[in-house]
């Protein structure tokens, strides 16, 4: 007995000492990589690698932004995909395991998935959303150890850490990019793969980590990772990177698991160019066959104001009409002359080449 | 059995141990994590959305900071063009806001703006960049690529103080290099401190290829460089940096490398500046205003943080002396682009029957002459507002930026007349 109590006291000492140790830099910094080293072994067990044989869609070649320099390193390899596998992560104990479309865009001939302890199955492509960049693929899960990744429901907010995890090239060793969230609900539908709101953040993510999970401080899953934007020349990221949240996977993976294939939606376009003003926000073109041009707009038409929203400048209009769909009305005032008039239009696609 | 008992407490309270080691690690982390987060909360909404780059507002009643190349602009003869008035800008969440730009900086690449009819702005706090060193953490604020110009949500990067003291020569002489994620679209953006106080303005990356993207090498104009200039910039018009004539360094890179105590006066013009302030030939410049030199870049770098004709004091070992001297900084040549004042393209004078200002002489080539201006033509409004002589009108013109079109009425006999002209440098 008296040897019990003297052990419990010797706990007690022991507890109480790790509870008040005196933290100098270096110890406190030891912690915190402590907790980054955990919540990726939590994540990487979850982390799958994916070696996918199909005929792969080409991307176009986007177009330089406006004012920006053609990037003059742009090479054709850059469409032509690494033989290194990619990433994606078991989401449930039925062999459900999910990727980005990028992954799987064309015609899939085989996709093989190679988990972490070695083991490796046959997967089935069931559904994807392209304007998500995500896909659901099945296994088999008899005879696999499926350790299904952590959810989080609420949105990473702007400066929480974030961690991309991949198992490229090298399937059986696990690696992480680390950043912070850059910007939450990011739309960018000229270069970026996925076309709704998105996590923006600046771990650096690049061919072989799309598709793979970001997790934050606890190891739990934030968002997916999208394939790299494509502004940048041979597909090399820049601290620019996206990801699919967590509440949007949500909204389609009933669909998913379904098998549906969700299509990029058409853009919605008005089909005015700007006249260069620096007070007032004046069309300069109006795009043959547009809705513009159906709705009556006119070069010259000084733009005040669309359905609720007050036009400071161009962005303002443009922005607006981004969060719309096609076949939406708006109802735009504007001043022709000496008049004021409501014009209102319908909203037509956007064509390939705008 | 009492062995069960210890094994019981043993494993209780190794698994209390290491909870408490875990809960210590993440709540470090946590901290960590929300100190970020809150400086950003902090910072984001002084963060200015301007032209094609960024900005941040330094004082609640609307003074901001940019570089020089996101307020100019290059025309199509590859010039650039300052458009001092009319400008406009979005605050993060996109309050519009008219501003001007009121101090230009193009050799160290700032220029100073004043949102206009502004109080209460959210604004940040200049820091001090001369104790940052390597390895401390940094966050980038901006708009790379424009992604936050549809909902005026800025893009907030992370990274480290790869080095300061950077001379990157091309202006860029003493700057702030971070691998914090800056591309096309950060520049004139801040660069914070994790506690949020400004350490510097983004504004060029290193890059190869003409691979315009980041690479982990971005450079900051760091904010002690700004405040020296603070007084000339809120003056208004184009600042000038200081040279020190009549002083030569190491002039090839086998000299410069050899350099790492401080830079070698190589020489010394006779009857020059740096002569009269008593720099001698074979002096060690080891200190300027007590920032230590280890090499003539170094030093040469040094002097571009301040305005030409500022008094600094330079440390410098003479044998086994060291000696102070203080120096009054020659000024660099006005920027061509301070010299171009504008013109009409016609000159004018007070007419001698007192009917107004006529102008005598419309010069070819012009935009006045291809808008139809003659001679003989009475000037009545400019801008819209009346003229009186032919000196107020030269006053009002000489407010307006090059290139600036200007609706003029005039006077033909008994016709009025609309004309809009572009104003041209003046030759």
């Amino acid at each position: 007995m008296n040897r019990f109590n003297a052990f419990l006291a010797a706990c007690a000492v022991v507890l109480s000492g790790t509870a008040r140790a005196e933290d100098t830099p270096e110890t406190e910094w030891q912690k915190v990589q402590e907790t980054f080293a955990a919540a990726i072994e939590k994540g990487h067990k979850s982390t799958v690698a994916l070696e996918v044989k199909a005929k792969f869609n080409v991307p176009p070649d986007p177009k330089p932004l406006p004012g920006e320099m053609p990037n003059t390193g742009r090479n054709p390899a850059y469409t032509k995909r690494p033989k290194t596998p990619t990433t994606g992560f078991v989401i449930d104990k039925d062999g459900h395991v999910m990727t980005s479309f990028f992954n799987v865009d064309g015609k899939v001939e085989s996709i093989k998935v190679l988990f972490p302890d070695g083991k490796s199955a046959a997967g089935t492509l069931l559904g994807v959303d392209e304007s998500k960049d995500i896909a659901l693929i099945k296994v088999e899960p008899e005879g696999l150890e499926l350790k299904p990744i952590e959810w989080v429901e609420k949105q990473p907010e702007v400066g929480a850490f974030v961690m991309a995890l991949g198992r490229s090239p090298e399937p059986a060793s696990g690696t992480a990019t680390r950043g912070i969230v850059s910007a939450v609900d990011r739309i960018d539908q000229t270069f970026n793969a996925i076309w709704e709101q998105s996590i923006q953040f600046d771990a650096k993510t690049n061919y072989g980590n799309s598709g793979g999970p970001v997790i934050d401080l606890n190891g739990r899953l934030v968002g997916v990772v999208a394939h790299v934007r494509l502004h940048s020349p041979w597909g090399q990221n820049s601290g620019i990177s996206f990801a699919t949240p967590t509440w949007k996977i949500k909204e389609v993976l009933d669909k998913l698991k379904a098998g549906e294939r969700l299509k990029k939606p058409k853009l919605p376009f008005l089909g005015v160019g700007p006249k260069e003003s620096s007070t007032l926000v004046v069309i300069g073109t109006i795009s043959p066959d547009s809705a513009a041009e159906k709705a009556g707009l006119k070069p010259g038409d000084v733009v005040r104001q669309i359905d609720e929203v007050k036009i400071g400048e161009w962005g303002d209009f443009t922005n607006y009409i981004k969060k719309k769909k096609v076949g939406e009305k708006v109802i735009i005032k504007i001043t022709r002359g000496e008049e004021e008039l409501d014009v209102e239009a319908t909203l037509g696609e956007r064509p390939n080449n705008q | 059995m009492k062995l069960n008992r210890f094994i019981f407490a043993a494993l209780f309270a190794a698994v209390l141990a290491a909870r408490a080691v875990a809960d210590e690690n993440s709540v470090a982390a946590a901290r960590i994590e929300k100190q970020i987060r809150e400086t950003c909360d902090k910072v984001v909404p002084a963060f200015v959305f301007i032209g094609g780059g960024s900005g941040v507002v330094i004082s609640s009643d609307g003074w901001f900071l940019t570089n020089f190349h996101v307020a100019a602009t290059p025309k199509m003869n590859g010039a650039m063009v300052l458009d001092r008035l009319d400008q406009t800008c979005n605050l993060a969440g996109g309050h519009f806001y008219r501003c001007e730009f009121v101090g230009y900086d193009p050799v160290g690449d700032i220029c100073l703006g004043k949102i206009k009819d502004a109080h209460d702005l959210p604004y940040v706090e200049l820091g001090d960049s001369d104790v940052v060193k390597s390895g401390e953490a940094c966050i980038a604020v901006g708009n790379p690529f424009m992604l936050g110009s549809m909902d005026y949500h800025p893009t907030v990067t992370f990274g480290t103080v790869s080095a300061n003291h950077v001379n990157a020569n091309a202006g860029y002489t003493d700057v702030i290099q971070t691998d914090a994620a800056v591309n096309p679209g950060n520049s004139g953006g801040p660069l914070f401190s994790v506690d949020g106080k400004l350490l510097g303005i983004n504004g060029r990356i290193n890059t190869r290829f003409g691979n315009r993207v980041n690479s982990g090498i971005g450079y900051a104009i760091p904010v002690n460089q700004i405040k020296n200039f603070m007084r000339d910039l809120k003056k208004g018009g184009y600042v000038r940096h200081a040279l020190l004539n009549g002083l030569q360094g190491a002039q090839n890179w086998a000299d410069l490398h050899a350099e790492a105590e401080g830079a070698v006066v190589k020489s010394i013009t006779a009857g020059s500046n740096a002569e009269k302030a008593g720099f001698k030939k074979d002096d060690l410049i080891v200190e300027v205003e007590g920032h230590t030199v280890h090499n003539y870049w170094r030093f040469l770098g040094a002097l571009g943080a301040y305005p030409g004709g500022s008094e600094i004091e330079v440390k410098v070992k003479r044998g086994a002396e060291t000696v102070d001297i203080k120096v009054t900084l020659d000024k660099m040549p006005k920027h061509a682009m301070a010299k171009t004042k504008p013109d009409l393209g016609a000159t004018f004078e007070n007419a001698e029957d007192g009917s107004g200002i006529k102008v005598t002489k419309v010069r070819a080539k012009t935009d006045a002459a291809l808008k139809g201006l003659k001679s003989g033509d009475v000037i009545l409004k400019f801008n819209g507002q009346a003229v009186q002589d032919a000196e107020s009108l030269q006053l009002a013109i000489s407010k307006f930026p090059t290139w600036k079109t200007i609706p003029v009425v005039i006077k033909r006999g008994e016709v009025e007349l609309d004309i809009e002209i572009k104003l041209e440098p003046k030759k």
